[in-house]
């Protein structure tokens, strides 16, 4: 619980990052679908949809843990933790291989490797804010490992 | 993992050579009964269909000292009841094919479910072996399983295992070979009391007096117990013989008199049953220490969550979208290349006759290929699906959904054949059959054709380049959200007009989280993708034949290749007519008479749609989804939007409402074909109306 507690600051950010990133998103799609207007910061936070859902989910999932550390409850805590972690995890795998598909389609089609797609990928939201989640993967995993060992 | 070592030891089975030798697996759903199949059958596979219904059915071969053994994979059941269809094929196998021994997979960590079906299976005379699968997980739980205890209880051989490690495969090919060398029966397992033991005897003898054949097929003390059941399977056989009525009488007297002084007899035989499954279990589990929570128990507490768990849930499906439609991209941009650029010009290059040459390109290779640059779409969604389904996930959807579907009085496993409906319908009306209650089954798989298959997709994404510009997603993603919220509609309006009756609530066994196996879900995905190749060689194929020859003939005779390229002619031909006519019920939507005719062949299967949309625009698929490419002159975005609902909505594709045959009968697959053409037209024109309202 000790080691949970010193990770509060960090997750407290990781949930306002997400769920800001989320909101943006949706404001974007909701700028760029419903009045034909310019989206802000469309390559952080794309007027996507699935993109605002999986966001505001690992937002809720840290808050979670939050409230529940809170209240004392480990295991809830731990879950909710290992949960959001796993979801950002996977959301960035996914976009991970997306940039690969991008990059190999540019070579089977014949076109110059656009590195301005690239650079777009790699700013989008999953990614950065998935690296910033990894190491917060490996120790819930560690922690789950002893709540149910 | 060494109980079955000491007996089993290479029992002889080569005078069985030469003959048809069948083994059965059976086992609760989720219980690694596939990965077994496949550890026992090295994956190779072939489809059949199962005695009565032409439902598919997984067979394979094992060799076995030098005997080639028939593996059939049998669907997973709870019980014999035959309450559901699963249950009901799994039975009638049983009974009619006579397998010579069925494996019956145990999960260890939950003993009791699959003893109460072995029991069952035992009561029906089978010849058995129970595989103790999953006893890693057991450890994990701190439960052991004596299977030597086990096998003494039940006379019956039992081996533990790992299947995902491929453990204790070597033991239960030895236990098959010994249940094939001496066979066992033990169907007086359950003792179900004196005044149920006593009736029991009297409606068999009485059975084996009148009836010979019918127990031949079937043990009588099982056909009594089933009766005093109130089985309606069994009593619909037994009265279909001679003196049937007269037996079924009797029984139903001897129920009367039971029911004096023991009450409602069919939960007596369920409690005897689970009575003696507690005391099976009582012997054979031995809990080590009580675990305080298991890694499931942990992640469903989230995942499971009122409120955390539907958005969770929506972000899966999210990625796994993304996964199939993104990741997939080069390969699909590689086979557009192959069959629009390469084998094209191939033919064009060859000196082939003119109407060969026409054939070949304009025909065959720009039709098929047209269709076959999704197959890797298809392919990526089912291998995202078979993990989340082999992890344990698809279980906690359903849960989750129950809740919102409950409403529209459907169960939470009606979201499954809608989710696997997204990949392919086909089995998505499949993968209604574990619904228990008829009345849900039905409505399940009626509704099951609305949700937005693939095949719909390249449709989608046509129209929506050549329209919507940078909204083509929003547009994508309005058509998936009215097929669900359409087949929740329609769930609705069937339930409450043709399959009344109450709802039986939700019965879904969540499984425990497992890690994935390669191989299983390798095989499924290629299983699933293979019918789709199958589908692109055979229907598609001869569709795209069709439109052609339809498009190159009229009704003044032959015109020659040169009508796909001169629009004028190709309005004589046989295509055109078609469209004429269609264009004119279509009229009110202002669709051209080339969308029109797309949507006609479009019922052999959907994707047809862009292959016939290509060839009689003249275009090829990338030309067509352009902004400035034809169909953007031929619609206005909101007739676009309307054309694509009306695609979404109408006739399931041939393999659809074929499978809705198999499954429901003749009846309901031309009622799911009426009821989808009205609803398409009427949403079709209310998008137009709307729009035009809006616009205005």
């Amino acid at each position: 619980m000790a080691q949970l507690r010193s990770l509060l600051p960090y997750i407290s950010l990781l949930s306002v990052v997400y769920l800001a990133s989320g909101f943006l998103a949706l404001y974007n799609w909701l700028v760029e679908s419903l009045i034909g207007g310019q989206g802000v910061l469309t390559s952080f936070a794309p007027a996507d949809v699935g993109f605002v859902i999986v966001m505001l989910a690992i937002g809720i999932t840290f808050i979670g843990s939050l409230y529940y550390t809170r209240l004392g409850d480990d295991v809830r805590s731990s879950a909710c933790l290992i949960v959001g972690s796993g979801l950002a995890v996977a959301a960035l795998i996914v976009h991970v291989l997306v940039i690969v598909a991008t990059l190999a389609d540019a070579m089977i089609m014949g076109e110059s490797l656009a590195m301005h797609d690239l650079a777009l990928g790699l700013v989008r939201a999953e990614f950065p804010l998935g690296l910033m989640v990894v190491p917060l993967l490996f120790m819930s995993l560690k922690r789950i490992k002893r709540l149910v060992g | 993992m060494d109980c079955s070592a000491c007996s089993l030891c290479s029992p002889r089975i080569e005078s069985l050579a030469g003959r048809r030798v069948v083994v059965a697996i059976a086992g609760t759903p989720n219980v690694g009964k596939s990965v077994i199949f496949n550890l026992l059958t090295g994956g190779r596979a072939w489809i059949g269909n199962w005695p009565g219904v032409t439902v598919e059915k997984k067979v394979g071969r094992l060799r076995l000292d030098d005997v080639e053994l028939e593996v059939v994979d049998l669907p997973g059941i709870y019980g014999l009841t035959a309450f559901s269809v699963d249950e009901l094929i799994a039975r009638n196998f049983i009974v009619e094919e006579r397998p010579d021994v069925v494996v019956c997979i145990v999960n260890a960590a939950n003993m009791e479910r699959g003893l109460y079906l072995a029991i069952s299976l035992l009561e029906l005379g089978v010849n058995m072996v129970i595989d103790v699968n999953m006893v890693d997980v057991a450890k994990n739980h701190r439960i052991e399983v004596n299977c030597k205890k086990l096998e003494e209880l039940l006379r019956t051989p039992v081996v533990a295992s790992i299947a995902v490690r491929g453990e204790g495969v070597d033991d239960l090919k030895k236990a098959i070979a010994q249940a094939l060398s001496e066979k066992r029966r033990f169907i007086d397992i359950v003792d179900y009391g004196p005044e149920v033991e006593q009736a029991i005897k009297k409606l068999s003898s009485e059975l084996e007096a009148q009836m010979p054949d019918l127990c031949q097929a079937y043990p009588s003390r099982w056909l009594a117990l089933k009766m005093l059941e109130g089985d309606r399977d069994v009593i619909e056989k037994v009265k279909r013989l001679n003196g049937g009525s007269e037996i079924v009488k009797a029984a139903e007297e001897l129920k009367s008199e039971l029911a004096k002084s023991i009450g409602d007899v069919e939960l007596h035989i369920t409690k005897c049953k689970h009575l003696k499954v507690s005391e099976l279990v009582q012997q054979v589990v031995k809990r080590i220490a009580q675990v305080k929570v298991t890694l499931s128990d942990l992640l469903d507490i989230v995942l499971t969550h009122r409120i955390m768990g539907i958005p969770i849930a929506l972000s899966i499906i999210y990625l796994l979208f993304r996964f199939a439609f993104e990741v997939s991209a080069p390969i699909v941009d590689a086979l557009d290349v192959f069959f629009g650029s390469y084998l094209h010009d191939l033919v064009a290059s060859l000196s082939l006759p003119n109407w060969l040459s026409s054939l070949l390109a304009d025909g065959i290779i720009a039709g098929v290929g047209a269709v076959m640059v999704f197959l890797p779409v298809i392919a990526f969604f089912f291998l995202g699906f078979a993990i989340l389904e082999d992890v344990g996930y698809m279980a906690r959807i359903s849960f989750l959904v129950d809740r919102v579907f409950s409403r529209f009085k459907l169960p939470g496993k009606a979201i499954i054949p809608l989710i696997v409906g997204f990949g392919c319908n086909v089995p998505g009306v499949m993968a209604a059959r574990p619904i228990e209650d008829e009345n849900e089954r039905k409505t399940a798989a009626l509704i099951a054709p609305l949700a937005s298959c693939s095949a719909r997709l390249p449709v989608y994404l046509v129209i929506g380049g050549a329209l919507f510009g940078a909204y083509a997603g929003s547009a994508v993603l309005f058509m998936y959200v009215l097929g669900l919220v359409l087949a929740l509609l329609m769930g609705l309006m069937f339930r409450a007009l043709l399959f009344k009756g109450p709802s039986i609530g939700f019965i879904v066994e969540l499984p425990p989280y497992l890690k994935p196996e390669a191989k299983s879900i390798i095989i499924k995905t290629w299983e699933r993708t293979k019918r789709f190749l199958i589908k692109a060689g055979t229907v598609i194929l001869l569709a795209m034949i069709i439109v052609w020859v339809l498009s190159v003939t009229g009704p003044s005779g032959y015109l020659g290749p040169q009508a796909l390229e001169d629009p004028m002619l190709l309005e004589e031909s046989w295509v055109g007519v078609i469209g004429h006519g269609l264009s004119h019920v279509f009229a009110p939507m202002g669709w051209d008479w080339r969308s029109c005719s797309a949507l006609f062949f479009g019922f052999i299967a959907k994707e047809v749609v862009v292959g016939a949309m290509a060839m009689l625009y003249g275009v090829s698929e990338e030309a067509l989804s352009s902004p400035q490419g034809p169909l953007a002159m031929a619609f206005t975005p909101i007739t676009a939007l309307a054309y694509m609902a009306f695609v979404l909505i109408y006739v399931p594709c041939l393999a659809t409402l074929a499978v809705i045959r198999s499954e429901l009968g003749w009846r309901y697959a031309l009622m799911a074909m009426a009821y989808e053409v009205c609803l398409a037209y009427v949403v079709a024109l209310a998008i137009t109306g709307l729009g035009a309202f809006i616009v205005r």
